[in-house]
This record gives C-alpha cells, structure tokens and sequence, in this order.
C-alpha cells in the first residue's frame, strides 16, 4: 500500500513512476508546492472515497511519511 | 411572500493579466500543472487607482441602464465586500452617494467572502419579509488582486478581481429565493487571511501582514468536507433530493474544487456551471456572475429549481434554492 501512495502522487504531480519514495517530503519534491498538494489530496479522495475529505491533519502533511502515517491511522489504508 | 431576484449584471475591471503574462514575470513557475488544476487561463485585475466601490458602482450603473430601472425604487444598499476603500466610513455610504441614490435609502456593508452573495440574499430576503425594504440593491465587489504579493504564484493562480449588482424584491409569482442554510466554523480563521491592513495604503512588498494568506490544502479539505454535506441539508431540510434540482451553481473557485464537489455528490456535468476560465475565483462576485452567464448562455430557463452554494473566507459558509 506504501508504494501505491508513491504512485499516486508521482501521478498526480505528474512525475515519472519511480521517481517518489516513502521517504520524500515536500522540500525533495519540487512539484509539492500548494497547487501540487491539492492535486494530491483530490487524487487521493479519488482513489479512497470520500472517507478522506474528512481528515482534516492531512492538509497539514510535509511528507509522504505522514500521509501514509494519517491514512493508517484512520484506517483509509 | 415570496422574495426574488430580478435582475444581475457584473463589470470585470479592463485590465487582463493571463497566465502567460505571469509566466514571463516567473518563469520558474509551471503553468502546465496549474492550469490543469485550476481551470483558469486568465483573470481581470484592478487598476492601481481602482477600488472596489468602483467595480460595484460600474455594475449597479450597468444594471440600471440595461433594464431601465429607476434608482428612486432603490431603498436599500448592500454592499458585501473584504476590500472597502477606506476603514471608515461605510463604503455602502459612499456608493449611495456615487450613484445618487435618494437618502431615504438604507445603506450598510458586510464582510463575508466567498459565502457573501449567499448571505447577500438571506439578509435582502428578511429585510423585504420584514417590511423595512421593498427593493434591495446588493452589490459584491472585491479586489483581493491588491493584498497579493508579487510572488504568491498560488493566489496569482485563482482569484481575480470583479463586481456584481442584484436586485431583490417581492415576487408576485413562483419565483422565489430561500429557504437558506447558513454556517460558520471560525477555528479555520487563519486558513485565509490579511493579517493587517489599511486598505487606502496596501502594501504587500514593505508589510508582509498586508499580503494574502491562503491555506490551498486546508481550504480544499474544508471545502470536500462541508459543501457537500451542506447541499444535503438543504436537500433534507426541503425533502428534496438532487433529481429535483435543476442546476447547481457553486461559487466558482476553481476546476478542482468544483470537479470534486460534482464527484462527491455525482452530479451530472451538465447540471453543474463552470465559469473560471477566463475570470478566475472572484469572491462574492463569483455566484452572481455565474448566475448571469448561465442565463446568457441558457443553461437556466424560468422556472428552474437552482442552488447556490457559497464556502470559504472564515470560514463560512451557506446554500440556498432560487425558483427562477
């Protein structure tokens, strides 16, 4: 599930596959500036339900660290 | 007694700044990804010398002559705007007198963001119930463009500037506005926000607490959270559901805002007005001159079950149905 994250964000950033690991943050990905993170969150909600508007900590993340840690703990993943 | 919305008309300010524009003053900024998210290619923006009360005045003048109405039948001003000219006085005072309206009139502002117009219509609607009114002009008109810093790529992004005027009386027909729902969650306050500012003398580049702050992830989740679970209230408080609603008009704050709003709640593209593109998010003006386009481009006809639905700045938020 970790790696399908990655992917969802290379996607929405339109970033090569490969190229996000669970280890990235916003300040290693230059596309995840404020217009980046919205394209996340949308692709995010897309792909889990609406299950995810509902978390308000997520528009707070700096990494990718962190949405997977949010989604685990409100069981979304 | 049923309350309506007789006319609209709006004026965006001449000046037009595209995104190419903006990609040549920022060349690092890519314009390919924000495009696609935002929807919008270009937005009108302010003159230094142009205020918000200009864009309102310029609409209302606009409204008055296209449908020949008499300003004597005015008795009341409403003037939503988070852009006055001045702290003090009412910038609703000095329209009434731009526009030479009889002082008998009622003239007063209230500062609410993108939620205004919905709000606009909730107070027009009770002052006419009431008795105080019998014609309200409601006027929404922002220029947000003059707390934007230079550098702020996400707010160049979306918002522009404009004016809208409307005309709310009794109606003596089906036509109808309400019934409303109305909301407010202040603990998102700083999720958009001036921090500071004397609006005669904005000046984002020496004072950076005159400069817009948006929160675009807080007030995206804000918004995928709220707007749809106002827009089944509103349904339930009715028992109606979204088969009986004939158009939606959210207030217009970008393609990936109203693209989620319409998959949350799957509905029909169709029934859902995009207007961005070439104006961007215009605040409280957005709705008003969305309302107007759907009519010029006869995606709303009479009798049509409508609703409105305005979110943001507060945070606040509010929907409404209008029978047209």
């Amino acid at each position: 599930m970790e790696q399908e994250i990655c992917r969802i964000i290379e996607e929405a950033l339109g970033l090569e596959v490969g190229s996000v690991n669970v280890n990235d943050t916003m300040d290693t990905i230059e596309k995840w500036d404020s217009i980046g993170f919205l394209s996340i969150l949308s692709a995010l909600e897309q792909r889990f339900g609406n299950k995810v508007a509902s978390i308000d900590s997520l528009a707070s993340v700096k990494s990718v660290r962190e949405i997977i840690d949010v989604l685990k703990e409100r069981s979304v993943i | 007694m049923n309350i309506k919305i007789t006319e609209i008309e709006y004026y965006l300010p001449q000046k037009i700044v595209t995104n190419r524009d903006l990609a040549k003053d920022n060349p690092e900024w890519d314009f390919s990804l924000i495009e696609a998210k935002t929807g919008i290619i270009s937005r009108h923006i302010a003159r230094n010398d142009e205020r918000a009360s200009d864009l309102a005045v310029n609409a209302a003048e606009r409204l008055f002559q296209n449908n020949n109405i008499d300003k004597d039948s005015i008795d009341a001003l409403i003037f939503c705007t988070q852009s006055p000219d001045f702290l003090l006085p009412t910038t609703a005072c000095i329209i009434q007198d731009r526009l030479n309206l009889k002082i008998s009139t009622a003239a007063f502002d209230f500062n609410l963001g993108c939620s205004g117009y919905i709000y606009g219509l909730g107070i027009s609607s009770s002052m006419i119930k009431s008795g105080i009114s019998k014609r309200v002009l409601l006027l929404c008109a922002e220029t947000y463009s003059k707390y934007m810093s230079k550098n702020d790529r996400t707010s160049w992004s979306i918002f522009g500037d404009a004016g809208a005027a409307t005309i709310i009386e009794r109606s003596d027909s089906n036509k109808s506005i309400g019934p409303f729902i109305l909301r407010t969650d202040g603990r998102g306050k700083d999720k958009l926000i001036v921090r500071e500012a004397d609006c005669s003398q904005i000046n984002t580049t020496e004072n950076p607490k005159q400069r817009l702050f948006i929160d675009g992830p807080g007030i995206f989740m804000f918004t995928m959270q709220r707007v749809p679970e106002c827009v089944k209230e509103l349904l339930a408080q009715t028992e109606k559901t979204i088969n009986d609603v004939d158009f939606f008009i959210f207030h217009q704050a970008s393609k990936v805002v109203i693209d989620n709003i319409a998959r949350i709640l799957s509905l029909e593209k169709s029934k859902v007005f995009q207007g961005y593109e070439k104006i961007g998010n215009t605040v409280s003006a957005s709705i008003p001159i969305a309302l107007k386009q759907a009519q010029e481009q006869k995606l709303i006809k009479e009798g049509d079950l409508i609703m409105l639905v305005g979110f943001g700045v507060g945070l606040s938020w509010g929907a409404c149905f209008v029978q047209w």
